[in-house]
């Protein structure tokens, strides 16, 4: 049994799938016999130079006692939480600090051309290699994540694909008209495109909407979209739902639409499949196209509202291809995405065999209550 | 300095790759053309937006470049820019650490990334030659400007064009570029060139159309193959060959040169003029319209816009000494009469078009494709080409090798700057006891990580 700490990055007042991720590595540690919890700082997307005063602010932090307690382990998840010092150190990584690497130059990233941007991309890139580096294990929650760290970073890792958070609850119902959408609300989901395209879809399809936002103004621009189109009555932003809630909506959904650019990972796709329905995908949505195949389980189109809305009506027209193409994604499933976590916590802990010389004890305890969230959405 | 050691050059540059062949843009094309023939006498590293190789070469990423650049200095960086989603990238990056550039185009109709949008760098080149000046401020905003790329041109040590054109537009319109305070004396000759596209030589075709020769080959009843290599848009003329074609009384067969998202376009306008002579040839290319000019007899070249550049194109039809129609507008004011046909912009556009077309393929005139050939060649053999961009790249490394190491220093003075406002930014009162926390509690970190240097 360890004393372990899990690193966690909240931003105040949203929820999306690096909380999920925290919240289930938590449980499922406490069930194993480890005396486990979470360390979170409050995270700033503004102004953008705070973020290297974020990371050193982790890096002040003495994580290796808690009172009298010796913590073990610490295990970090998301930009800039891998900036903590622990001689036992291990990374399952959500994602870096995306806006300096694959996000770059595009309307994603705030990075100007401004010699002090570029000093700031400097130092994060260096201090990323450095802290990320330290790491007595390293992995991603993607091959995505992984393959962007290699690239950029230079630095290897395994890819750990995250358990699904409600494990075996997952179902399917007869379909209804509307499409579901799940996630954190900021521009980089791209659910304006959703939207927009609602114009051409079927008039009696609606489009539900559960995450709330995370960028200034963004459910601004959302309902401003809905006021042009005069979609009232058709679009329903339902904000953050329960657990119930949630695996309802996506049992009782024709579709879900999840197109976000270059996605790390994306629970979303995979509660969509668990619930036997059809993803609705772009071609440039990164770490979904790792389960959605165009026409298999899924439609991956272009990222245009013209393309998402002609790909929804073309379920709604044949609602036994969508069923089909939604069983098929059920069979799609990676093998261990319910109950993959033993792998998870080997890999995790492992550093802790290199400085003990002993293996973890995975004793299981009984299962914990669920824990709320406004949909996985993704990291 | 070792005057012996070859030159270092960092080129940013779309490339090629296995997964992504970007064949319309020019600058992959001439990446892939130039390349190569400098590799003997100076030593370029690429620099892409991918990761994947590039066959024949070492690429590298381009976030790479500075940290590369840090461990053994390049003399020039060196960007194409183009009006192409391929080239945003280099938009976003040129600014970053100024070198030369050459303008594929100089008039662009993208637009630049948010971030970049809002570039700051009318006042980040007040700060570069006045360090007293203060930097501009976070949230200010700066005028996007038009469609001439004027933040690309003027934070350029030099610029290159690969159109007359936009080197005249470029002496006109950027009237205070980045060194010319450093450098007063320097006039915009000694930093603006003209560098013609390469093409291939070839000999020029034997033509064995009805303009070939009088009183000899086909008559007029025999069809002749137009090629064009322009888009559905309005200007390239398309609209104008097709009603000059609708309107003609002869056979005549035409192969259209098309990117492969222009297909719809481009029936729809065939279509609209009753034009069902016509094949529509997917991947539109430099190297797939010399492919084609051998099943060419005459080039159709028309274009009426500020936008863009149909050189690489038209070169290659006079490369090989083909009969062109061209638009008299400012891409083809080097063109001397008689070389190319030239027709006035206007309403009777198609009618000259028509004309013209009429005498080649009757045989009412003599066409002699040698002097057509011998020009081209001169202006666009890849060996010249490449001989011009060495002799630019040797008179201005010494030039950029100084304003490089004075950017390294401006670049650390920001990062001096940059960790001013990080103690700035601290929430509390007092910039005094903010600099003390910043200074006890981070401070030792930011030594830690490297990011106080």
């Amino acid at each position: 049994m360890a004393t372990i700490l899990v690193l966690g990055v909240r931003v105040p007042f949203t929820r999306g799938g690096q909380e999920v991720l925290v919240n289930s590595l938590v449980r499922e540690l406490s069930r194993r016999g480890h005396d486990v919890d979470t360390v979170e700082l409050p995270y700033w997307v503004f102004p953008k130079e705070a973020f290297l005063n974020q990371a050193a602010l982790w890096r002040s932090l003495d994580l290796t006692m808690a009172g009298a307690r010796k913590i073990d382990l610490v295990i970090a998840t998301k930009f800039p939480s891998y900036y903590a010092s622990h001689p036992c150190k291990s990374l399952w990584l959500v994602h870096q600090k995306r806006e300096i690497y694959e996000l770059y130059g595009s309307n994603f990233s705030d990075i100007s051309d401004d010699p002090r941007d570029e000093a700031l991309r400097r130092m994060l890139v260096e201090g990323d290699k450095k802290a990320i580096g330290e790491c007595g294990y390293i992995a991603g929650i993607s091959r995505n994540v992984i393959e962007r760290l290699k690239n950029y970073n230079g630095i290897s890792g395994e890819v750990l694909y995250p358990p699904l958070p409600m494990g075996e609850r997952y179902r399917s119902a007869e379909p209804e008209n509307f499409i579901l959408s799940v996630g954190r609300l900021c521009s980089i989901k791209r659910v304006d495109l959703m939207i927009k395209a609602m114009p051409i879809v079927h008039p009696f399809v609606k489009l539900k909407i559960v995450g709330t936002p995370d960028e200034p103004n963004v459910l601004d621009w959302y309902k401003n979209e809905v006021e042009k189109h005069h979609l009232w009555d058709r679009v329903e932003f339902l904000g953050r739902v329960d657990d119930e809630t949630l695996l309802d909506l996506y049992a009782r959904s024709l579709a879900v639409y999840y197109a976000p650019f270059d996605e790390d990972y994306g629970y979303v796709t995979l509660e969509a499949m668990a619930s036997s329905k059809p993803v609705i995908a772009a071609r440039d949505s990164g770490g979904v196209l790792e389960f959605v195949q165009h026409e298999k389980n899924g439609l991956v189109v272009e990222a245009t509202s013209d393309a998402i809305g002609h790909a929804v009506n073309r379920l709604v027209e044949d609602k036994d291809f969508a069923k089909r193409l939604g069983s098929a994604g059920r069979g799609m499933l990676p093998a261990d995405i319910f109950s993959g976590w033993d792998r998870v916590i080997a890999g995790l802990l492992s550093p802790l065999e290199k400085a003990q010389g002993a293996s973890p004890a995975n004793r299981t305890r009984s299962a914990q209550p669920s824990v709320a969230h406004a949909g996985a959405g993704s990291a | 300095m070792n005057s012996s050691r070859p030159l270092r050059i960092a080129w940013f540059s779309p490339l090629a790759t296995a997964a992504h062949d970007a064949a319309a843009s020019l600058s992959v094309y001439f990446s892939a053309q130039i390349v190569p023939r400098l590799a003997a006498h100076f030593t370029v590293d690429l620099y892409h937006d991918r990761f994947e190789p590039v066959p024949g070469s070492a690429a590298y990423h381009y976030l790479s470049a500075a940290e590369r650049h840090e461990r053994q200095p390049y003399d020039i960086f060196f960007y194409q820019i183009e009006d192409r989603a391929e080239s945003d990238f280099v938009r976003g990056v040129c600014n970053v650490i100024p070198g030369v550039t050459l303008f594929h185009d100089l008039y662009l109709t993208r637009d630049r990334p948010a971030p970049m949008a809002n570039s700051a760098w009318t006042a980040i080149r007040g700060k570069f030659h006045d360090r007293n000046l203060p930097w501009p401020a976070r949230d200010a905003k700066f005028d996007v400007g038009g469609p001439l790329a004027e933040r690309e041109a003027t934070m350029a040590l030099a610029m290159i064009a690969t159109s007359v054109r936009n080197v005249g537009e470029y002496r006109r319109q950027i009237t205070d570029p980045l060194v010319s305070a450093a450098r007063p004396h320097e006039s915009a000759d000694q930093r603006s060139f003209f560098l013609p596209l390469p093409i291939p030589v070839r000999a020029p075709r034997v033509l064995a159309g009805p303009q070939a020769a009088p009183k000899s080959g086909p008559g007029p009843e025999t069809a002749a193959t137009i090629g064009f290599a322009g888009t559905p848009r309005i200007e390239h003329r398309a609209h104008k060959l097709f009603q000059a074609l609708r309107d003609s009384a002869r056979p005549w067969k035409l192969v259209w040169l098309i990117e492969d998202h222009e297909r719809d376009a481009a029936q729809a306008l065939l279509d609209e003029f009753g034009i069902d002579f016509a094949t529509l040839v997917g991947g539109r290319s430099p190297q797939r319209w010399q492919a084609l000019i051998d099943e060419i007899d005459i080039a159709l070249h028309p274009m009426f816009s500020m936008y863009g550049d149909i050189s690489v194109y038209l070169g290659a039809s006079m490369m090989a000494g083909l009969p062109c129609v061209v638009t008299r507008f400012v891409q083809t004011d080097h063109i001397p009469e008689g070389l190319v046909f030239k027709i006035d912009p206007g309403f009777d556009e198609a009618l000259q078009i028509r004309e013209i077309l009429r005498t080649l393929h009757d045989r009412t005139m003599n066409w002699d494709p040698q002097p057509v050939h011998d020009f081209a060649h001169e202006l666009h053999d890849p060996a010249a080409v490449a001989d011009q961009l060495g002799a630019i790249f040797r008179a201005l490394a010494p030039g950029s090798r100084d304003f490089l190491a004075g950017w390294q220093g401006f670049q650390a003075d920001a990062r001096r700057s940059l960790l001013q406002e990080l103690a700035d930014i601290m929430p509390l009162e007092g910039a005094a006891e903010r600099r003390d926390v910043f200074d006890r509690l981070l401070r030792p970190v930011y030594d830690e990580l490297g990011w106080s240097r």
